[in-house]
């Protein structure tokens, strides 16, 4: 699924963002940070509206169903004009409103204009910079919340087709014909969502989103005041939608449909990876959010390709460590197979797999070389004369064999865990054993542009967790971290001196070797 | 010797041998009052589109808003694409369809012979001829809809026989023939 049509994308001539109902891939040059927001945030609106609709449902079992790539380019070709136009206002919005002015921040995205301004047009009756948001998200999940499954359940999913469903039933018709009574549509429906607030809430939400300021609207408190409003908006643009025929789900009504068509599938397919859809109180949870929005997420640091790379064979370590810290990396092999472009041929071993990486000569061309250490034994070797910093991912801990074999070796150096698996895996386990939590945001800018990094100690130091990725990711998972530690979690503004060489010799080393990080790599797309 | 796209460009003002987004605008606003992105998208699908850094493009709906398309106005396959296009805009305005002209376009040689189109005092003439027996197109069975299809036969063939273009001009329909 990696070609142009089966993915959306947000492309242009700064950094880049891809989604498929897989996840979403960004490559970040970290020299703007609020294009790098922006596209950020258009793959996550990406990820919210799928997860969220009965489209997304059939898009996500269509992406995974074997031999089914025509239905879903089919579905996701229907779909195009909604997802992108809600997606593209949507980020650049919420960039502004992190970043203030953004000046003309889609000029390396010239095709993206024409959505943006068709959305302004939509969104250009209603008061309020979170209700303009919350307007044309309703707008974007009416479209979307077609009756596709039933038709699936109806026709079986092998032999559904696009032309089970009406036209007036598929997203990019209803948006054009929202876009054809525009700005009127949505004006009228955030008269909707007012009237609603007004009759079931006090006035503070309403108050709050009085210009384009997003923060003060958009407090925890007002979470349910403004769920009400978007959902009084939402049953108005269906009820006006109706006119055509038009049937539509009410805005939660696609969990019972998307729950059954999950069990046809997994009865029919087996496991393919599916989810059930968000409950309402998942959404309404910040912490649910951001951990489903980690796990789809994909930042690439090597560019479009991942790093070429090869298998050193064995020799005298010292000309790849030089004078600073030596970093032994261990991934699974899974992982590795996913990083590099490796020979055809290679055989990686089985299991975790520490290794040092230098970058080499070979024939002419610059590979990464990995000198693979095979035993345990091998790492107290690299200690001299260099320090040594050991950077294993989170994926390799489920490896209990494995982690009772080496564990203690690398204690006697700094470990940092690269989490690479969802924070849903470890931090209950940080949050059931009562102590603190220490993390440390920092900031790295370099010639790659500003990165931003995460590191955490439920131990009081002992191993550092580190989450790497750019500011973005680190508030989300910060914002995680909050919703389960509570007050358990502390934070300061640098790192322990005892630590900081280490770490810092470990980042360095990710941003320069790692071809991207991501939270998925049990049972992700590493497989 | 000219034919019905030298009437059309002729009524929207144009000329000269290629198409780029803001003539297709020109285009659009002359022949329907829907969004002209609505008629820009199916003409960018003409056989023969052209793109500025040479290279193939994928049928993308935001490739189309670049700007950095041409259509070939010499090219026979093409004219014939953007009189179709034409025909299907006025349609969805004049008959008031829920579908969009992007949906029409294909399906529309199925249901009508589009047997001339000129200028006339403030608009376009359309004239047309229902086809008997309409049927799906066997390439598009996976996906247009047979009731979708069949509420466009049915509009097209309650229309008329003269329905008046909105932003000026009218259509007449003739008897069904067979193809």
């Amino acid at each position: 699924m990696a070609d142009h049509l089966a993915r959306l994308c947000l492309d242009g001539t700064a950094s880049t963002g891809f989604y498929t109902p897989h996840g979403f891939d960004v490559t970040l040059y970290g020299a703007d940070l609020p294009v790098d927001h922006m596209v950020y945030m258009h793959e996550v609106q990406h990820c919210a509206l799928n997860d969220e609709t009965a489209w997304g449902t059939a898009l996500h079992v269509y992406a995974r169903m074997p031999g089914a790539d025509a239905t879903f380019t089919a579905l996701l070709d229907a779909c195009r004009l909604t997802h992108e136009t809600f997606a593209t206002y949507s980020s650049v919005r919420l960039a502004a409103a992190r970043h203030g002015d953004i000046g003309e921040i889609l000029t390396a995205y010239s095709a993206y204009r024409v959505p943006h301004a068709d959305a302004e047009r939509l969104v250009s009756g209603v008061t309020g910079a979170n209700r303009r948001l919350l307007a044309l998200s309703a707008a974007a999940r009416v479209c979307m919340q077609g009756p596709i499954i039933d038709a699936i359940l109806h026709a079986g999913p092998r032999s559904f087709a696009l032309a089970d469903l009406r036209e007036r039933d598929r997203p990019d018709t209803r948006w054009a014909w929202f876009l054809d009574r525009a700005p009127a549509s949505l004006a009228e429906a955030a008269r909707a969502g007012d009237r609603r607030l007004r009759a079931d809430f006090d006035g503070t939400a309403l108050n709050s989103d009085a210009g384009d300021d997003l923060h003060a609207s958009t407090v925890q408190e007002h979470d349910q005041a403004w769920e009400a409003w978007e959902e009084a908006a939402y049953e108005h643009l269906a009820g006006i939608l109706a006119a055509t025929g038009a049937l539509t789900h009410g805005i939660y009504g696609h969990r019972q449909p998307t729950a059954d068509l999950l069990a046809r599938i997994s009865e029919e397919y087996g496991d393919l990876g599916l989810r059930d859809a968000m409950s309402e109180a998942q959404r309404r949870d910040d912490a649910a959010v951001a951990s489903s929005v980690l796990q789809q997420v994909r930042h690439s640091l090597s560019g479009d390709r991942p790093y070429p790379a090869m298998v050193l064979p064995s020799m005298d370590i010292e000309p790849l460590v030089g004078d600073g810290t030596a970093v032994v990396h261990i991934r699974t092999a899974n992982r590795l197979a996913a990083l590099y472009r490796w020979p055809s041929g290679t055989r990686l071993p089985s299991g975790p797999v520490a290794a040092l990486r230098a970058f080499v000569d070979a024939d002419g061309d610059e590979m990464l070389g990995h000198l693979i250490l095979a035993e345990p034994d091998r790492l107290p070797l690299v200690a001299s004369p260099a320090p040594v910093a050991v950077c294993v991912s989170a994926a390799c801990l489920a490896d209990t064999g494995w982690t009772r074999r080496w564990w203690k070796t690398l204690l006697a150096h700094p470990v940092f865990v690269l989490v690479d698996v969802e924070p849903d895996r470890f931090v209950p386990a940080w949050a059931r054993g009562g102590d603190e939590v220490l993390a440390v945001g920092i900031e790295i800018r370099d010639t790659g542009g500003t990165r931003a990094a995460l590191l955490c100690t439920p131990d009081g130091g002992t191993i550092w967790w580190l989450t790497l990725g750019n500011d973005v990711t680190v508030h989300l998972m910060a914002e995680y971290l909050r919703g389960l530690l509570g007050t358990r979690l502390r934070t300061r503004g640098e790192l322990p001196a005892g630590i900081h060489t280490a770490a810092m010799a470990v980042i360095t080393s990710l941003l320069a070797t790692e071809s991207f990080v991501s939270f998925d790599a049990l049972g992700g797309r590493d497989g | 010797m000219a034919d019905d796209l030298d009437a059309i460009l002729a009524h929207a003002g144009l000329d000269g041998t290629e198409l780029r987004r803001e003539q297709t605008g020109a285009l659009a606003r002359a022949v329907s009052r829907k969004p002209e992105e609505e008629f820009i998208t199916p003409v960018v699908a003409a056989p023969g589109t052209g793109w500025d850094d040479g290279q193939q493009r994928p049928r993308d709906y935001l490739e189309v808003h670049t700007g950095r398309w041409h259509i070939d106005l010499r090219d026979p396959a093409n004219r014939r694409h953007l009189v179709l296009v034409t025909v299907a805009a006025v349609l969805v305005d004049a008959l008031n369809l829920t579908e969009r002209t992007g949906w029409v376009v294909p399906v529309l040689p199925a249901v009508v012979d589009v047997l001339a189109v000129r200028v006339v005092p403030g608009g376009l003439h359309v004239e047309l001829a229902l086809l008997a027996d309409p049927q799906v197109p066997a390439d598009l069975a996976t996906v247009v809809n047979a009731l979708d299809f069949a509420d466009l036969v049915a509009a097209v063939h309650r229309a008329g026989p003269t329905v008046a273009i909105p932003v000026g001009g009218t259509v007449t329909f003739s008897g069904s023939t067979t193809r």
